[in-house]
Order: structure tokens, then C-alpha cells, then sequence
């Protein structure tokens, strides 16, 4: 594990955080506290967690080491196999609790208390704890005990509805992003508990919902909804609009070698004239409505877009303080063409005994007087020395049906959950 | 809801629940932000910092809101005709702040900006980085003044490297980061990942940060500056498809709502305009209970997904995903989503009829669990705002209070606050530095 020299230790620098996690939210909410300097200890089921086999392999060779949400979420963290299904493991666990500030959890509520998680019970007995747990529908409400998944949450939430075209079925994002987005929630409202604790280190259980997230992202639809009676649908490669009257462009258009998107500079809309030298671009009554006129203005925007490169376009644009970027695939950004990354040096690369190298996106955020602590992800029970473990690590895999409230196949239920098997 | 008229806003609202004081301190009590944001990242950032119970103040033009908005609210009875303080999108992302008009172009605005920061904790900007250097306010100057100060900002590039000078806005980074190329229908192009998707990832990530910023300076530590280059905050989201473009040769690529081991994993058709739903099989408990659902409404249909050799095991229903969504999509468009959905959880199957804004306003849960409450606004009335994800149950936070109306804190930031005697108001509002009332702007 390694953490940069040049900084003084994080924010959470001593403070011990357990992670009980099976999807990338309390993954990704630990790596975010685990970046402050905290010391974050993922206590996994003796088959690894769910999450280690979540994503592409190198090779396209599954390996419990190997997962790509695994190699990426679990940057700088300790593992720590626990049969939380055993009396033992479960004394273990707040043996282990006693000497931890935070524990952040996206175990289903169902499995809290068989588990020996439940937040109630947990501050009872240790009043400074944090407990932070992120379910898909939070801990109270009609919904807390249904059955869902990325997709199910977004469309649950809201967000779903606004991606995709209008002619066709509502197209989710790409990716874990319900999940993602409930990590950083949880991550945020952690570090607002740690400095809520006071001088009396008062805990609490921070609950976080996956679907709450989601709604979040809305942004204006809901007040559109409210006030108006009317919500901005899906426009496909377009912005939602909330009208006529909404700035336009702001949507993906072909060129000649991919894609761009082409936004107005919403201060300066008649700069479209000179950069596509077109007047129409510059006349008030389109650009009173602008979204109103988006099919003429998508028109007016081809003939250069479809003879020029994306590079070139936006080169151009951006010398007019015309927001164009360049539409990316994953292999281009991380080519980086010119050398924007690796001037800031974002991308980190990092060796794992299994993995081999590859190249990681580096922190979120840069504090200038913090470090952020990186590090490689941890091989199963790589610090099972934290623990005298060998009593608890007995038996045979888990086989719990805590993480769907019923009985479970021949396969671990959390490892099909992650469509692993 | 049973109306001989079209419902109004109050009649939405009547499940939402008023924010409520709490009891106990907000985790931010006794913390000042100025808050310097443009647009939506920005403002999301100071936004969260408010409800946790920091005191914002949001910095405006003195010219900073449009006097005509294109789509604006009534206002509420007795209210003056003021459509600035009635725009949807800024009341929903400025709620829990102040107001005060300050022109940071004219030196007696920069110094004023400067005595505030003497007195403030935080600072957030998410202008491009030119811009501070333009107003002579670049962290050494205010490091000078304050040097507990928490100086954030928000570039979309961040302030180093080649693309440090380059606008955009947040849609422009879903493009470079790789998330819009991967969004979308298999073998059609690249599509938004909705709305301002990216501003509120930054936004979160930078109060997340601003916070772990004042607990370290807390901790013995001082000042420093916290920067969320926009770009980074969402390549965090794509890290997977980082990777796959480094283990196997093959581009990450679009999939719509396919998933990568189950099947069936979609949005399908329901009854009625737009209606859809989403639905997941993880596996043969789901499949066979998804049938048994089927086969109330369509007992042929159930028999032929029982016994297709297509759809045996979860591996030869994926791969025959295309055929077995044409089936499912047959049985849901006779059905209404909602009560289709219910149907479905009840039985264990993860499902969800796809729900727009209006449908939340009346959701069951999405109103015991507060995930918008409202506030009273001044001159609009009761108005919905989003809460984040998180509910503090040891120190609840709610949303503090609505938008500010322009210029409502202009007394008390400059004599409250800064302790200036009436000639230094008179001087800033005589030159147009501050105001009580929206200004024209400058030509």
C-alpha cells in the first residue's frame, strides 16, 4: 500500500473504516474514504465478495483477483475474510468494530441483523460508531424490502425516463452509475458525520438509498413536474429540453472521423454564426428559441461537421469560447492524444501480482495539503493477519440467503446477484 | 387524485412534506461558504454544503439573474412581479443559501469579496481557471487574507495541462470521458446519459472533498485548496471500461440495457402512452417466478418459455436475449406498468414501471422517504427540492430553506458580517458594486 510522500497524511489519517460490500456503492464509497487516508479493512465472505468478479478479466480470464470493479473500487484497502454466517465470525466482526470509527455497508437490510450489522443495535453498543449503509431504497418507506438491480433502481428514481430517444424505450447509462452515484452520497455524508461526532463522538447511521441518488440527477425536472405539470422528455443525442426557449445546441453530432458535441456558449449564442459562418445562426428569432429550431440548427452545423475531423472542429470552436468537445472512446481517452492526463498526472500505473499492470484512473479530487492514498487492490484475506483468523476460517463458503431473504441453489445467492454465475 | 380541473402545484405537492427544523446542530454549523458558482456543478456543491448547515452566501452580479426568464411560476398572491426569484432550475439548485450582489470587476467589489473572505471557511468557484486570475483573486491572494481559507474549485479540465483553458459544460465531459461513447442503443450512436448528468457528480464530489478539507484543518491542519477537475470526478465512472480497453482487444461498446449474464434484462413496452418496464432475471428463482407471473395473464406464453429449449438455462436465455425480449415485450404491452410492476415484486422479481417526475410526486415512498421535501418561498410559494441520497439520522439535515431572493443579504453581509458603517454602503451601491435590487448590466 502506498500513499503519496510529497502531502501531509488525510483527513482520515488513523481512523479505521470496515467495508462490507457486495456492489461497487459501498465499494466506491470506501475508496472514497479510503483516498482521505482511511484505513479501510473489507471484510469479505471466505469466497471473496461479490464484487471481485464483477467487470471484464484480463485475457477475458475470470479470475477472483482480477475483476476490473475489483482492481479499480478496491485501490488501497486491506481484506479481510469473515464467516459473518458463524457465531464466531460474527464476535469477530465487533471484535474488529471495536477498534473502527466507520462502518459502511451495502448489505440489503434483510441480512443487518442476521449478520450481526443492524445499525440500532451497533450504536447501542458502541455509541461513536458510524454506520453507514446503502440499500436500494434506504431504510424506511413501503419499498425497503423489494428486490431490484442497477436497472430496476433507474428506473425506479426517475433518471431512466430522461436517457434515450423519444421514439424508442427509455436506454439506461452506461455502467453502474446508480451504484457509483449512492457511493459518493455516502462517501459525502460520511466525512459530515465524522465532523458531526463533536466533542462528545457522537455516531449515527447515515442511510443512504440507491433510488435517492438516482432522483438526484433530475435536476429542474422535478420543479418542471411540480409547477407546470409537465416534465422534459428523452431527446436522444439532444439535451432535455425544458422548452423551446432552452439554449440548443447541446447534442452529439457525426463528423467527418467520429463524433462531437456541439454546445452553444450559452452567454454568446450568436458566436455559432461566425463559427459556421452562417447569419442564420445569429438571427433573434432562432435564437429566441433555440431548441424549438434544433432541427434547422443541426442542419445549419452539418456541412462543416461532416468535412472537418473532431480535432479540428474543436480546436476551432473552443478558440471561440464555443464549449465543442470531442466524443471519446474509452481507448482514445486513455491514448490520451495530447497529453492532457498525462501533464496532471491523472492516470496511475499500477502493478498487481495477478493482474499485471494496467492503467487507473488516479483521485477524483486534489487536496493541496492531503495526501490521497492509492495503492493496488488486495488479493483475497490479504491481511487476515488483522484478525486470528484461522478459527473463523473453518467450513466451507458461504451460502447465505440473507442477501435475498430466501433460500438459495447450488451457487453462493450474493454471486449470482453479481451475475457471476 | 380525482380533480374536475387540471391539478395545481399545490394539489402535486400534497404528499411532500415541509422541511423541518432540526433538533440537533447540522454537521456544517458555524461554517461559511462563499459561494463564487456558475451553472449547475457548482451550485450543486454550495447547495449540499447549505443543507448541512453551512451559511452560504452566493455571490451574484449585480446584474446576475435574467430579468425576463423564458418559463417562470405565477407568483405567489400578494407577491411582487419579480419572474427572477421565480426560476424553477435556480430555486431548485440554490435553495438553502443567501443572496448577495457583488461586482467582482470593480476593485471596491474585490475588496469587499476579500473582507469576506477574512470571515468565511470556504470558498467555491467553478469558473474556467483564467477567470479568478482575471479578478485578482488566485490563492495566494486570498491565501494572504485567510490562510484557514478552503479555497475549491471546479475547472471541467482542471487548472494544469493542455485543455486546462478549454470551456465546457457538463455534457461536453460525459463526451471526453468515454461515458456518452459507451451510452446508447447496441449499434447506434452515442447518446447523453441524460441531463446534467456529470454537474452532479462534480458537485457531490467537491463537497465531499470541501468537508474532509475542514476535518483535516480541524485536525491541526490549515488551509489549502481542494480542485475537482470535472473530467477526473467522472472518469472515476468509467474506470471499468478503462480496463476492459486494456484486457481484451475488443472496444467497450454500447449495450443498452442488456446486461452482460442475464436475461431477460430490459425496458419493454406497457400499456398506454410512453409506458415501459424495467425488468431483471438474475437467475432461475426470477425466471421461474417472472412465468408463473406470465402465466396469469398468458398461460401459452408460459408454457412455450417453459419449455423452449431456447430458454432452459440462464446462459441459452441470454443468448437467445433478442427472441426472449420480443416474447416479454408481447405479454407487457397488454399490461399497465405500475400494477404490473407490483405484481412482479410481489412475486421476487426485480421490476420497476419506468417512472417520470410527476409519478414521483405521488409516489408512496418516494414521499415517506422525503426524497424531495418542500420549502416556502417567499414569492412562489411551496416548492419542491430535491434532498440528497443520505438522511443523517443522528443530525438530520434538510434543506435549511428556499432560494434566496436576489440581493436579500446585502445589509446583513456588509453590516452584520463585515461591520461597515452606512458611507462604505453608500459608496458600493452609488457605484454599482452591491444592491438591493437587480441592476441592468453594465454595457
Amino acid at each position: 500500500m502506498t500513499a503519496s510522500e510529497q502531502s501531509p497524511p488525510g483527513p482520515l489519517a488513523g481512523i479505521r473504516i470496515v467495508e462490507i460490500s457486495e456492489t461497487a456503492s459501498g465499494a466506491y464509497g470506501g475508496r472514497l474514504l479510503a483516498g482521505l487516508d482511511g484505513e479501510v479493512v473489507v471484510v469479505e465472505p471466505l469466497g471473496g465478495s461479490a464484487l471481485r468478479r464483477v467487470g471484464s478479466h484480463p485475457g477475458a480470464r475470470p479470475h477472483r483477483e482480477t475483476g476490473a470493479s475489483h482492481l479499480h473500487l478496491q485501490r488501497g484497502k486491506r481484506s479481510l475474510t469473515v464467516n459473518l454466517e458463524s457465531r464466531a465470525g460474527r464476535r469477530a466482526l465487533h471484535e474488529l468494530l471495536e477498534a473502527t470509527e466507520i462502518l459502511i455497508t451495502d448489505l440489503p437490510a434483510r441480512s443487518w441483523a442476521p449478520l450481526g450489522i443492524d445499525p440500532a443495535r451497533l450504536l447501542a453498543q458502541n455509541p461513536a460508531l458510524i454506520v453507514t449503509t446503502i440499500t436500494p431504497f434506504g431504510s424506511q418507506g413501503p419499498r425497503v424490502d423489494q428486490a431490484s438491480t442497477e436497472l430496476t433502481e433507474y428506473a425506479a428514481g426517475g433518471y431512466l425516463r430522461i436517457t434515450g430517444k423519444p421514439e424508442r424505450e427509455p436506454v439506461k447509462a452506461w455502467g453502474e452509475q446508480a451504484q457509483l452515484q449512492a457511493g459518493v452520497h455516502a462517501a459525502l455524508a460520511t466525512v459530515a458525520a465524522v465532523r458531526a461526532k463533536g466533542d462528545a463522538h457522537r455516531g449515527q447511521h447515515v442511510d443512504v438509498a440507491v433510488t435517492d441518488a438516482v432522483s438526484f440527477l433530475l435536476g429542474g425536472t422535478l420543479q418542471s413536474a411540480y409547477f407546470f405539470g409537465r416534465e422534459p422528455s428523452r431527446n436522444g443525442t439532444r439535451l432535455v429540453g425544458f422548452g423551446p426557449g432552452h439554449t440548443y445546441p447541446s447534442t452529439i453530432r457525426p463528423c467527418r472521423d467520429g463524433y462531437v458535441h456541439a454546445h452553444v456558449n450559452s452567454r454568446f449564442p450568436e458566436t455559432m454564426a461566425a463559427f459556421f459562418d452562417d447569419p442564420r445562426l445569429a438571427d433573434p428569432d432562432l435564437l429566441a428559441t433555440m431548441l424549438g429550431h434544433a432541427d434547422e440548427i443541426d442542419a445549419l452545423m452539418s456541412p462543416k461537421l461532416e468535412r472537418e475531423d473532431r480535432a479540428e472542429i474543436v480546436r476551432e470552436a473552443q478558440a471561440l469560447r464555443i464549449p465543442f468537445t470531442e466524443v471519446l472512446r474509452p481507448s482514445e481517452v486513455l491514448a490520451d492524444g495530447d497529453g492532457h492526463h498525462a501533464a496532471r498526472g491523472f492516470f496511475v500505473d499500477q502493478d498487481h501480482p495477478i493482474a499485471g499492470r494496467a492503467r487507473y484512473p488516479g483521485p477524483p479530487i486534489r487536496m493541496g495539503e492531503s495526501r490521497w492514498r492509492e495503492g493496488r487492490a488486495p488479493l483475497l484475506n490479504e491481511d487476515g493477519a488483522l484478525l486470528h483468523h484461522r478459527r473463523l476460517s473453518r467450513g466451507h463458503p458461504s451460502r447465505s440467503s440473507l442477501s435475498r431473504g430466501r433460500p438459495s441453489g447450488d451457487v453462493p445467492v450474493r454471486w449470482r446477484r453479481a451475475g457471476v454465475a | 387524485m380525482s380533480l374536475d380541473r387540471p391539478p395545481s402545484p399545490q394539489d402535486r405537492s400534497a404528499g411532500l412534506t415541509p422541511a423541518a427544523v432540526p433538533e440537533t446542530p447540522r454537521p456544517l454549523a458555524g461554517i461559511r461558504v462563499i459561494d463564487l458558482t456558475v451553472a449547475v456543478a457548482g451550485p450543486i456543491a454550495t447547495q449540499l454544503l447549505g443543507g448541512l448547515g453551512a451559511e452560504v452566501i452566493r455571490v451574484e452580479p449585480p446584474w446576475g439573474r435574467p430579468k425576463s426568464p423564458p418559463l417562470v411560476p405565477a407568483a405567489a398572491a400578494g407577491a411582487p412581479d419579480q419572474p427572477w426569484n421565480r426560476i424553477p432550475l435556480f430555486n431548485e439548485l440554490h435553495h438553502s443559501k443567501r443572496s448577495l450582489p457583488l461586482n467582482l470587476l470593480h476593485p471596491l467589489g474585490r475588496e469587499a469579496l476579500l473582507d469576506l473572505v477574512a470571515v468565511s471557511d470556504v470558498l467555491v468557484e467553478n469558473f474556467s481557471p483564467r477567470v479568478m486570475g482575471n479578478f485578482e483573486l488566485e490563492w495566494d491572494t486570498l491565501r494572504a487574507r485567510n490562510p484557514q481559507l478552503i479555497f475549491a474549485s471546479m475547472p471541467a479540465f482542471g487548472k494544469s495541462g493542455p485543455y486546462r483553458d478549454r470551456v465546457s459544460y457538463g455534457p461536453g465531459i460525459d463526451a471526453m470521458s468515454g461515458l456518452a461513447w459507451l451510452t446508447g442503443y447496441a449499434g447506434e450512436t452515442p447518446l447523453k446519459p441524460g441531463n446534467f448528468y456529470c454537474d452532479q457528480n462534480a458537485g457531490l464530489h467537491t463537497a465531499y472533498a470541501v468537508i474532509a478539507a475542514l476535518l483535516q484543518r480541524e485536525r491541526g491542519g490549515t488551509g489549502q485548496t481542494v480542485e475537482l477537475a470535472m473530467i477526473e470526478g467522472e472518469l472515476q465512472l468509467v474506470a471499468d471500461a478503462l480496463l476492459t480497453a486494456q484486457f481484451v482487444e475488443t472496444e467497450p461498446d454500447r449495450i443498452g440495457n442488456d446486461h452482460r449474464c442475464w436475461a431477460p434484462h430490459g425496458v419493454y413496452p406497457a400499456a398506454g402512452d410512453d409506458a415501459w418496464l424495467a425488468l431483471a432475471c438474475r437467475d432461475d428463482e426470477d425466471w421461474t417466478a417472472l412465468r408463473r407471473v406470465i402465466e396469469v395473464d398468458a398461460p401459452d406464453l408460459a408454457a412455450t418459455l417453459h419449455t423452449d429449449a431456447r430458454f432452459r438455462t440462464g446462459l441459452r436465455r441470454w443468448r437467445h436475449r433478442k427472441e426472449l425480449d420480443a416474447l416479454v415485450g408481447e405479454w407487457s404491452r397488454a399490461q399497465a406498468a405500475a400494477p404490473l410492476a407490483e405484481r412482479l415484486q410481489a412475486a421476487g422479481v426485480p421490476a420497476s414501471n419506468v417512472v417520470g417526475a410527476r409519478d414521483l410526486l405521488d409516489d408512496a415512498h418516494f414521499l415517506e422517504r422525503q426524497t424531495a421535501v418542500v420549502v416556502e418561498h417567499p414569492q412562489v410559494g411551496r416548492t419542491p427540492v430535491p434532498q440528497p441520497a443520505f438522511r443523517l439520522r443522528g443530525t438530520p439535515s434538510p434543506p435549511t430553506g428556499a432560494a434566496p431572493l436576489f440581493a436579500d443579504s446585502t445589509d446583513y453581509v456588509f453590516r452584520d458580517l463585515l461591520g461597515y458603517d452606512d458611507a462604505q454602503i453608500d459608496e458600493l451601491l452609488a457605484a454599482g458594486v452591491t444592491s438591493h435590487e437587480l441592476l441592468e448590466r453594465p454595457q
